[in-house]
């Protein structure tokens, strides 16, 4: 079985959260806001080609703006197959952390 | 939102470029850029132009190391095993890797001096800020049939010029002046390359006006412009300016003005300029359009032509233009003028005209250097390429292990041109210390003003970059994709045949560096052969102890009485007086000779000599007699002729026959055996021979020179006593003094020099060669090692098993001879023609090169073949 590395669930989990506007800034905002580091462009970049290359998210090209230099945004949404492969990975994360008698203690 | 702040948020422009060149328009991937420009628009808003800038371009350079790499290598990880591998190998095999780097290194080192010094060459000239568009006017003269092409030309030609064509903008002309005394006060020496120059001279050229007004100096009479050099030397540190010094005897000129030293890397080098007005106010008709004078071509006539004005078009119909001034003189005397233009950044090394300004360097050589350069280089990457394919085998196993884990074909390729890329480099600094080492040395035995400056010199640098992508890729791209080629399956079932199929290629390489190497010694054995011959030859006279005492500027009775006093020191045996003397050539004049009176004149050389003259350097009479003292007529209408000239006018018996020359008859009373007045580079021209009475009333003329002949006995004490007889005669005067036989064979400083280097260069050609064929040998009898052990063990000698290796390297060198000799005959053959008087190219010294090569390759490949020989077969056979 293959597992999602944690840097793909969290821009799988990203792309969910931000539903129409998922492209590349606000993802790569979204994620800096979660885990308070700066994400290189080749990270997501990669990461992305990668992830809809293996069919978990597909993309469609929308607005250009002047911004942008009149380049077009590069929309992400997930694929069904990518919505099971997050479950999939909570269901484990859940049985792992659930298994766990008690996780509170700090010393 | 203005235009103007949609400008300013435009991210900066190379790194842009950059970034499209990684995520190129039309792909999917060009999004990716927006992503970033939108983000860059961000910074821009929040944190100011200059932090959304550097923050735009650190999103570039930080991806840019690892996309390269990705790119290139497959995968950036990689990079650094190959290192590793690399790193090992050149430790696992120092010998080889020693001398790959060596070899390029030493070839590299050349390459780079080879490439300043051509640099050097042909820069001369150049300095000028108009030089492109200055031109000189040369002129061919056609007497009796034979060609004279100067380098000179009419004074009034220039001017004509600029009246004439509008394109003309500018002419100036020079005049240059025999070696002569220059007098500021107490201060007295012989100063030569005086020139005459026109004012435009200072607008024209560039040269640096330190002191006086550029654009007035040479105007009046009797001023000068005199060099930094001569100022210091006359004045130290006075001022220069409104001086008066004298110029020969009783000529005087003011200073006017001091200008830079004349670069080295020019066609021209002077001293003074003295204005040609001095001339022009002496002389006036002289100078005019309406009343030229015919016999004058002394004058150097330079022009500026209009910016972006194809000079040839000019050069098409300056004869047509000539013919109101050349037209009656064809008519009058049948001698046809003819003009056309030289760049001036051409003369240095295109022009060898009559009666140039200084020695011209040649186009032959700098391509005979260059040639080279390219040779010793191509020997070194033909050193790599061998060795590298040849140890391909000791990597064919790694490259299988690769390509079994996934690597790309074009993986390989780039691994190996990467490691190709990596020694030359490393050869190139190594090349670059030897450089800076052996800098001095370059200048003080070859030419001083050699200098490897990369940030100075564009193209030094130009050459290093194009040397280490040149070798890095010419070197590395045989092994690379020979290596990348293998199957693995094959390679790594031990099934490796790396032997059969490649080795006809390194023969192809071997042979071919022992072609250039056999090129190379023959060639350098050619030219010390015309060396050699040039400096043995019977010239027709004896040029050995002979001193020479310049004189020019005195009166006839000072040189005169100088001579006398000369004769009564014991070590002196003859002394004469002449007005040139051999190694330079003669003024020449029109003549008509008997039997071609009312035709063409002749164009022949005259040397003003006195009786003892002959006696001194022991010339010969050919026919008839010397001059003599006692005939009173021999000073006034006497000539003696040399062979040449007899055989020129056509002459059956010379003795007696009259030549007019001036409007004056003479009558032929001797014929003198040719001897050669200048180096063998030249023909021998027809020559006069004139005998001047000590009273002459010329000045300066007719005798510049006083020949001494001196005793081989106590040398050094007569010269002593010659430079004391001197000093107590002339006080004033500066002591100078040339042997004959050196200066004579100064003439041939541009072949000594050539052949210095090429022997340099064949000796570091063949270095480089041997060290390449020591690796190979080693190669093949460690490849043969198991062959030898059972060739020994079947009862073979040490010898035949030597015998054996010797065989493989002698075939190629018989290959390489049939190649490399027809070659090397054609281009030498060239190179000798260009001299009037050639040695033979003999046969022997073609047979002594190829031996040559032949022992030197035996002598290193021995080494390796009897070590394989000796070797006891039960070390080799051991591990089957």
């Amino acid at each position: 079985m293959k597992l999602l590395s944690r840097s793909e669930e969290l821009l799988i989990n990203a792309i969910m959260k931000l539903k129409d506007n998922a492209y590349c800034n606000p993802i790569r905002d979204t994620l800096k806001e979660v885990t308070g580091k700066t994400w290189a462009f080749g990270a997501i970049f990669t990461s992305l080609d990668r992830l809809e290359k293996k069919g978990l998210i597909e993309s469609y090209l929308g607005e250009a703006t002047p911004e942008r230099g009149g380049r077009k945004k590069r929309y992400y949404r997930i694929t069904p197959e990518g919505f099971r492969e997050l479950e999939e990975i909570r269901k484990i994360d859940k049985a792992m952390w659930g298994s766990l008698p008690d996780y509170s203690y700090q010393k | 939102m203005t235009t103007e702040t949609q400008n300013r948020r435009k991210p900066p422009r190379p790194a842009e470029r950059i970034l499209r060149w990684i995520y190129p328009d039309g792909t999917g991937l060009y999004t990716y850029l927006g992503d970033i420009e939108e983000a860059f628009n961000e910074k821009f808003e929040n944190r100011g132009v200059i932090y959304a800038n550097i923050w735009y371009w650190s999103v570039v350079l930080v991806s840019l190391p690892s996309f390269l790499t990705s790119t290139i290598f497959g995968s950036a990880a990689m990079v650094k095993n190959y290192l590793k591998i690399l790193y090992r190998n050149i430790l696992k095999q120092k010998l080889y890797s020693i001398i790959n780097i060596t070899g390029l290194a030493i070839g590299i080192t050349c390459c780079i001096f080879i490439l300043a010094y051509l640099n050097y060459e042909l820069s001369y000239d150049r300095y000028h800020e108009n030089s492109d568009n200055i031109y000189r006017v040369c002129s061919t003269g056609n007497f009796g049939g034979t060609d004279f092409v100067n380098s000179t030309s009419n004074p009034i030609v220039g001017m004509a010029l600029f009246d004439d064509i509008p394109e003309v903008v500018n002419y100036t002309r020079i005049q240059r002046t025999a070696r002569m005394p220059v007098r500021f006060g107490e201060k007295r020496f012989y100063i030569s390359r005086i020139f005459y120059a026109d004012q435009s001279f200072l607008d024209i050229f560039s040269f640096r006006m330190i002191k006086g007004d550029r654009t007035t100096a040479l105007t009046d009479p009797n001023t000068v412009v005199i060099t930094e050099d001569m100022a210091a030397r006359y004045f130290g540190d006075e001022d220069p300016l409104n001086k008066v010094i004298e110029i020969a005897d009783n000529s005087y000129f003011t200073v006017t003005g001091v200008i830079q030293n004349v670069p080295e890397n020019s066609h021209f080098l002077f001293t003074m300029l003295l204005s040609f007005e001095t001339q022009i106010s002496q002389n006036p008709q002289m100078f005019t359009k309406a009343t030229p004078n015919w016999g004058r071509w002394t004058n150097y006539t330079y022009i500026l032509l209009e910016e972006g004005y194809d000079y040839r078009q000019l050069d098409l119909k300056i004869n047509d233009w000539a013919q109101q001034f050349v037209g009656p003189i064809k008519d009058q005397a049948n001698i046809i003028i003819t003009f056309f233009l030289q760049p001036l950044t051409s003369i240095h090394l295109n022009s060898d005209l009559r009666r140039e300004l200084r020695v011209n360097g040649s186009i032959g050589y700098i391509y005979a250097f260059a040639l080279t350069a390219a040779f010793i280089l191509l020997i070194a990457c033909i050193n790599f390429m061998n060795l590298s394919t040849a140890r391909s085998s000791k990597r064919a196993r790694e490259v299988g292990m690769r390509k079994v884990f996934g690597a790309y074909k074009r993986q390989l390729i780039a691994q190996f041109l990467g490691e190709s890329f990596l020694y030359t480099l490393i050869s190139l600094v190594l090349a670059m210390i030897m450089i800076e080492l052996l800098e001095p040395l370059i200048k003080v035995n070859f030419n001083s003003n050699i200098s490897v400056n990369y940030t100075e010199i564009p193209v030094l640098a130009g050459g290093v970059a194009f040397i280490l992508i040149f070798v890095g890729f010419f070197a590395g791209s045989y092994p690379a994709f020979f290596l990348s080629k293998f199957n693995s399956i094959n390679v790594l079932k031990g099934n490796l045949n790396t032997g059969a199929r490649h080795s006809s290629f390194r023969k192809i390489l071997v042979t071919s560096q022992f072609a250039i190497s056999i090129c190379l010694i023959v060639g350098t054995g050619i030219i010390l052969n015309q060396v050699k011959y040039m400096k043995n030859i019977d010239l027709g006279f004896n040029k050995e102890q002979l001193l020479i005492l310049p004189a020019s500027g005195s009166s006839p009775l000072i040189i005169e009485t100088a001579k006398n006093e000369m004769l009564n020191i014991p070590g002196v045996i003859k002394a004469a007086k002449s007005n040139v003397v051999p190694g330079r050539r003669p003024p020449g004049y029109g003549v008509f000779p008997e039997g071609h009176e009312g035709t063409s004149a002749f164009m022949m050389e005259q040397i003003n000599i006195e009786p003892d003259f002959l006696d001194t350097y022991q010339m010969e009479i050919a026919e008839g007699r010397g001059f003599s003292e006692e005939m009173i007529t021999d000073t006034s209408t006497a000539f003696l002729v040399n062979e040449t000239a007899v055989e020129q006018f056509g002459w059956t018996d010379p003795i007696g026959k009259k030549i007019n020359s001036f409007g004056r008859e003479y009558t032929v009373i001797g014929v003198l055996k040719d001897f050669h007045q200048q180096s063998l580079h030249y023909r021998i021209e027809g020559t006069l021979f004139r005998y001047f009475p000590h009273s002459s009333r010329f000045r300066g003329l007719p005798y510049g020179y006083i020949t001494l002949k001196v005793s081989t006995e106590n040398i050094t004490g007569t010269m002593q006593k010659i430079e004391d007889k001197y000093r107590e005669l002339y006080p004033d005067r500066e002591y100078s003094y040339f042997f004959l036989d050196e200066n004579y064979d100064m003439q041939y400083a541009a072949e000594d020099k050539l052949s210095q280097v090429i022997e340099l260069f064949t000796g570091l050609a063949i270095f480089i060669g041997c060290l390449g064929l020591f690796g190979l040998a080693s190669f093949t009898a460690q490849q043969r090692t198991r062959e030898i052990g059972i060739r020994k063990v079947l009862g073979s000698t040490i010898s035949e098993v030597t015998i054996l290796l010797y065989r493989e390297f002698i075939i190629l060198i018989v290959i390489a001879v049939t190649i490399a000799w027809p070659l090397t005959y054609f281009f030498m053959n060239g190179w000798i023609q260009s001299f009037a008087y050639q040695s033979m190219i003999g046969i022997s010294v073609f047979i002594f090169g190829a031996l040559l090569a032949v022992l030197i390759a035996l002598v290193t490949v021995s080494y390796q073949s009897i070590k394989a020989a000796m070797t006891n077969p039960v070390d080799t056979l051991r591990y089957e």
